[in-house]
């Protein structure tokens, strides 16, 4: 465990949809450059968790800071420029912006940003189909666009949300190099998967979440012993 | 007997928005109401002796738009003017308190009919002057009759009023649509103007504008064209325009009048219906001209009971009511003076309120006051007195913002107005 | 001459020109509305009031600063935008989370406060402003004299529309502005600034209003009364492109402008309805309009309006209710006005009917006028002309509702939410048209003179004794109805689909069947309500059909808290007496009664009746 001073901390995180309780008290600690991965099943609060650092779950209590800033204490739309890439499950492509406009769309927030031919060389569909509606794309594509948008803000934190649902797997086999090689560049990165395998090959370490809890956490070195705990878990 | 000042008893029923003016029903309701009229702090005039029904207060409602389409033709004006007839009365012989309660009807005929009906009812108003709608107007006159009580137009222009619906309990003072609209048609037909095409505000007063002047044109050997109904309170004229532009007719009527007959003459000058077609508007008064402007409004013609500028007593009394009011007056608000002056005297002369006691005073006596040297109350309910025709002067021959009208010609009183005999009045004597 | 169609030629190109222009002002102004309604989801009512804002402004700069049109161009909107700021900022913000009928009654108050409050300063009169020297004067066509200033505002409104569609089309910011229209919680995780762009997209909105006024000033009146008479033809037009649709309003402003001056020459007394029936006709084939998209109703998550009602104690409550009012109403013309209490059942009768579809179904209807109207007419016609027994013409004035009420509902039930209440609003404004049209109305002078006649042939309601009974029954009658209906299965169903219909119609439930029924009950009652007051005052006119009549009604729900019994009662209470009492004041009522609105929506949603329950429920919660 690293004993740095974490960079994204999250500690006793509750948090309600309307009535509804969905965290139950989430603890945890990224460090700068690291990889966690944070399993679960559905409806264990996994999304919920993330919703909640980027301010779309409203009602939230608890601590969440990003190297040291309170981010609950901000306004929705400044925890971005905070220096965070949200990725979310729904992947977030506007039909109604082409995709140049869609990858356009969030604000600069550090020089560190891949310039624009990086990203147009790194994914050259992006290039041929800009000017086409963002949700003309296929499901890869667009997964592909909002990694893409991100990237090019400079953010170095990124929170991804099930980036391989319904991906087929050879869009899957190439969503992993991009990671991995994000990652090698000392990206910060929280990946949420129902995919523990895919998981596995790029988490430093994984978080198990369970009924809006954080039900156990361990290196991804430990994944073998705890494999039928983790069964359990997912209800596999 | 104490002095009769103004009471500035004024129940002002603006129910803006409120079709919910209450109404009375009958005498068995208006015994609670008076108690409660007397409790809503009705300050009555301190008499000195104990009330009696010669000392119970003369009240007079005055009706109108006071703040839509017509608030400048009648409006605050006519309350003015009323305030000017009882200090002028009071001035010469002192007598019972009068008070003036005011209502602005907003041009909707179930409130104007709801008020008056309240007034009569439950207010133990003895007389309601103006009005300023002829839907309102006509719902009135019934009501009067109905409650022998009396009512006195002078800017509820349909002639109905003195014909098919007369009423021994009614009197128009003001112009009517006949008279408006005949002598006009009857001076375009001597130009050669013979063709016309009507455009007419869609209610009572409209239809009676248009049916009154069609009638004079027919008996004049002109042609009517064709007709558009034009919704009241309209922001838009110029479909109507054109269609009448398109008629060809030699003359287009403004059957209309405040702020419609303004904004279409405005969009009039602005499409160029003039001069290819002559532009006759009956029912114009001195504020719509004020409001036009002479650029616009430069020339027109159309007859008028009265001017400000018409003679020395004319132009004093107008001065007076520009003091009060920071403009000068129509000559419905003369005629309402007039009016009320003469009906203030029948009642002292009739020593009561009792309609038919004072309609007889008010017939005995000659009308000759500022407003009318010679003015007669015929059988019919229509008070007749000389008329004028008048123009719009161009901006360069006036000399001040209220000297707007040139007199061009005077009108005998029996050409005036509709003979007695024509209205199908039931209350004229067939001869 | 050439004529087609029995018109010459010259007519009809003059008239096409002529609509072209008025389709500039609906393509200007429905511009803003769509570009409000994209990003808020408001329709905005206070639209008109902007664009009166936009003539006054440049009338108040020329006639108090001498500063000219040129300079009123720019200025005029400038000033508007930043009204629309303190707007947004203080009172659209606060009900941005709610259901967004509540965004449509609040701009609705704002709109009867500022025309209320300029037409207490100004009166209903124009105030006159000339066309700028420049402009004056026209160009000889053959078959019409076009003038200039016509001609700039085409112009001027081609160019601004223009304008506008390529910077929310093709720029960066416009990119923001689409974005956070389709979804503004995950614009914001984006980093956008969303709370600043929905205040800009609202100044600029009612900028484009302000605009529109600038350029109607030199040739209709500037008067307080302009917008009001605008307002209601721009929802149409923004309902007929496509209520998000840039792209729609502008082209459908234009294609409609054309058509009303069509029908100005073929069939002039359509034409104020032409544009309604449009709309209803495409409603029902395009449901999301000519150009629109249906937006995702799923991403409003909040409770639909009147779902806040605390339940659990309304048998109780409403048993104490009714007795108290009967009680009251019995013992109360001892002490008020009998008429006055009379006019005072009628509207609570008619309140109650609009409760049962906003309350229970959660359905705003804002043409409940029309049942109201129609079933005043019918019911004065039947007892003046037919002379038929008070009865009957109250009960004709129920099926009135009754059969109005299907055929509205036929086409409305389909929608809900704004689309619901606007395609209410349009069906009611073709009613409002009819009725100023159709000889047996009398139009602007009403039916007068109406006969309360015999009572079963025996009982005179000229008596007030008399009359006060009947009506009085009429109430409890109709009240009764309304609570049968609310307590039995039906009415749990109507609540279960106003709660997530969704769910209802995955029960099996032929949920429209059901709407439908709730809305003709509705219509029904509030025809009831229309006739008995035409037989109370003796008069049926155009006011009973007008929306400010539709717009009382959900006032006085409002205000006595929507989704109970007892509030619509109350909050006719309060209303009436409210106007008769200050009917006397030199203030304008309007003004009082929008500000009144404002804070209802604002602060006391529950309404009256809402928050006594609330606070004896919390009582009895501290006490258990």
């Amino acid at each position: 465990m690293a004993a740095a001073a974490a960079f994204l901390d999250i500690g006793d995180l509750h948090g309600w949809y309307g009535e509804s309780h969905v965290l139950h008290g989430v603890t945890m600690a990224v460090g700068k450059g690291e990889t966690i991965a944070i399993l679960g099943r559905n409806g264990a609060g996994k999304t919920s968790t993330l919703r909640a650092v980027m301010g779309i779950l409203r009602k939230r209590r608890g601590v969440v800071r990003l190297d040291g800033a309170d981010l609950l204490a901000l306004p929705p739309y400044r925890i971005p420029r905070m220096g965070i890439g949200y990725v979310p499950e729904e992947r977030g492509i506007f039909s109604s912006l082409t995709v140049e406009e869609n990858l356009l769309l969030p604000k600069q927030v550090a020089e560190q940003g891949l310039p624009l031919d990086e990203i147009h060389a790194l994914f050259p569909n992006l290039h041929e189909r800009r000017n086409s509606s963002g949700t003309k794309l296929s499901g890869g594509e667009q997964q592909m666009l909002a990694i893409a948008r991100i990237l090019r803000t400079g953010a170095r934190l990124l929170l991804l949300d099930e980036p391989t649902e319904g991906l087929a797997p050879v869009i899957v086999q190439r969503i992993g190099a991009v990671i991995g090689t994000l990652k090698a560049r000392g990206y910060t990165i929280v990946l949420v998967e129902q995919n523990f395998r895919f998981a596995a090959r790029l988490a430093d370490r994984l978080y198990v979440m369970e009924n809006g809890q954080i039900a156990d956490v361990f290196a991804t070195s430990e994944l073998d012993a705890r494999m039928s705990s983790l069964h359990t878990y997912l209800g596999v | 007997m104490v002095r009769a000042p103004v009471q500035g008893v004024e129940l002002n029923q603006r129910p803006a928005g409120s079709r919910f003016a209450s109404e009375e029903e009958n005498m068995q309701m208006m015994i609670s109401r008076r108690a409660l009229l007397a409790s809503a702090g009705i300050s009555l005039m301190a008499a000195r002796l104990p009330a009696r029904a010669a000392d119970a207060p003369i009240r007079i409602g005055v009706i109108n738009d006071l703040s839509g389409p017509y608030s400048d033709i009648a409006g605050k004006g006519s309350i003015e003017a009323v305030r000017l007839a009882i200090e002028d009365f009071g001035k010469d012989a002192p007598g019972r308190p009068i008070e003036v309660l005011t209502a602005d009807h907003q041009n909707k005929t179930d409130i104007g009919i709801a008020i008056a009906r309240e007034w009569y009812d439950a207010k133990g108003v003895d007389l309601i002057v103006d009005v300023a709608n002829s839907a309102i107007a006509l719902g009135i006159q019934t009501l009067a009759r109905e409650r022998n009580k009396l009512v006195i137009f002078t800017s509820a222009a349909s002639s109905d009023l003195t014909g098919k619906y007369c009423s021994p309990n009614g009197l128009s003072w003001g112009s009517d649509n006949w008279s408006n609209a005949t002598a006009l048609m009857r001076l375009l037909l001597q130009d050669k103007v013979d063709s016309f095409y009507f455009l007419t505000s869609d209610y009572a007063f409209g239809h009676s504008l248009e049916s009154d002047s069609r009638a004079a044109i027919e008996a004049g050997g002109g042609k009517t064209l064709g007709s558009t109904k034009v919704p009241l309170n309209s922001s838009d004229f110029s479909s109507f325009l054109l269609t009448a532009q398109a008629s060809g007719a030699k003359a287009v009527v403004l059957a209309m009048t405040g702020n419609d007959l303004s904004t279409a003459l405005k969009q009039a000058t602005e499409f160029g219906i003039a001069p290819g077609q002559h532009l006759a508007t009956p029912n114009t008064y001195l504020s719509d001209v004020h409001a036009l402007g002479l650029d616009v409004g430069k020339n027109l013609t159309f007859m008028q009971s009265w001017y400000w500028d018409l003679n020395d007593k004319s132009r004093a009394w107008s001065k007076r009511y520009f003091e009060r009011m920071s403009r000068m007056p129509n000559d419905n608000h003369a005629a309402l003076y007039s009016a009320v002056l003469h009906y203030l005297g029948g009642v002292k002369t009739a020593g009561s309120n009792e309609p038919a006691a004072v309609l007889k005073a008010m017939r005995a006596t000659p009308i000759s006051d500022m407003f009318a040297a010679k003015a007669v109350i015929r059988d019919d309910g229509r008070v007749v007195y000389d008329r004028y025709l008048v123009r719009v002067k161009n901006p360069s021959e006036s000399k001040g913002p209220w000297d707007l009208l040139h007199i061009v010609s005077k009108l005998d009183a029996d050409k005036a107005y509709r003979p007695v005999a024509d209205g199908g009045c039931s209350l004229v004597a067939k001869k | 001459m050439v004529t087609i169609f029995g018109v010459p030629a010259a007519a009809l190109y003059g008239q096409l020109l002529v609509g072209l222009i008025n389709g500039s002002f609906y393509a200007l102004l429905s511009l803003g509305l769509a570009v409000i309604f994209g990003m808020l989801n408001v329709i905005n009512v206070a639209h008109g009031a902007m664009y009166m804002l936009g003539a006054f402004a440049a009338w108040f700069l020329l006639h108090m600063f001498g500063i000219s049109y040129w300079w009123a161009l720019g200025l005029a909107p400038i000033a508007v935008a930043l009204v629309g700021v303190v707007i947004e900022r203080t009172t659209l913000r606060r009900v941005a989370h709610l259901d967004h009928l509540y965004g449509f009654l609040l701009t609705l108050g704002l709109a009867m406060v500022i025309e209320g409050l300029f037409r207490y300063w100004y009166g209903s009169s124009g105030q006159p402003y000339a066309i700028p020297s420049a402009l004056a004067g026209g160009i000889k066509l053959p078959f019409m004299f076009l003038p200039i200033y016509r001609v700039w505002v085409v112009v001027v409104s081609l160019v601004v529309c223009l304008a506008t569609w390529l910077v929310i089309e093709r720029t960066h910011i416009g990119a923001h502005l689409r974005a956070a229209t389709e979804n503004a919680v995950l614009s914001q995780a984006f980093g956008l600034n969303v709370p600043l762009l929905v205040t800009l997209t609202y100044a600029g909105g009612v900028a484009l209003a302000g605009l529109a006024g600038v350029l109607a000033a030199p040739i209709y009146q500037v008067s307080p009364l302009m917008g009001s008479n605008l307002i209601i033809v721009v929802f149409a037009v923004v309902v007929v492109g496509g209520m998000g649709s840039i792209l729609g309003s502008i082209v459908t402003g234009y294609l409609l402008g054309i058509v009303e001056g069509m029908t100005r020459v073929y069939y002039p007394e359509a034409s104020s309805i032409v544009i309604f029936v449009i709309m209803v006709v495409v409603l029902m084939l395009r449901p999301a309009g000519l150009f629109g998209r249906e937006k995702d109703s799923a991403a409003n998550a909040s409770p639909p309006i009147g779902a806040t009602q605390a339940t659990g104690m309304d048998d109780k409550w409403a048993a104490i209710g009714a007795l108290g009012v009967v009680a009251a109403l019995i013992a109360a013309p001892a002490l008020v006005y009998p008429v006055f209490l009379m006019k005072l059942m009628c509207f609570a009768l008619f309140a109650a009917a609009f409760n049962l579809l906003i309350g229970f179904v959660g359905l705003l209807s804002f043409g409940h006028a029309a049942f109201f109207g129609s079933g005043a007419y019918i019911a004065a016609y039947a007892a003046k002309v037919w002379h038929l027994d008070p009865l009957l013409c109250v009960l004709a004035g129920t099926a009135t509702g009754a059969v109005l009420g299907l055929l509205f509902g036929a086409l409305a039930i389909r929608r809900s939410g704004i689309y619901f209440a606007m395609i209410t609003l349009a069906l009611a404004q073709m009613v409002y048209f009819i009725a100023l049209q159709a000889p047996f109305t009398g139009g602007e002078d009403g039916i007068q003179d109406v006969p309360r006649g015999m009572l079963f042939g025996v009982l005179d309601l000229q008596h007030p004794v008399a009359m006060y009974g009947f009506v009085m029954a009429v109430f409890v009658v109709g009240m009764a109805v309304l609570w049968r209906v609310v307590r039995s299965p039906f009415g749990q169903v109507l609540k279960a689909i106003r709660e997530n219909e969704a769910r209802a119609i995955s029960l099996g439930y032929d949920v429209q069947r059901f709407k439908l029924k709730a809305f003709v009950i509705s219509a029904a009652l509030a025809g009831a309500a229309g006739g008995t007051k035409a037989l109370v005052f003796q008069l049926a006119s155009l006011t009973d059909v007008t929306w400010q009549m539709s717009g009382d009604v959900v006032l006085m729900t409002l205000m006595g808290g929507i989704g109970t019994m007892l509030g619509p009662v109350v909050g006719a209470a309060v209303v009436v007496s409210l106007e008769n009492a200050l009917a006397g004041l030199e203030f304008p009522i309007t003004v009082l009664i929008g500000a009144i609105f404002i804070a209802c929506v604002l602060l006391f949603r529950r309404g009256i009746v809402g928050e006594v329950q609330q606070w004896f429920a919390r009582l009895s919660r501290v006490s258990n």
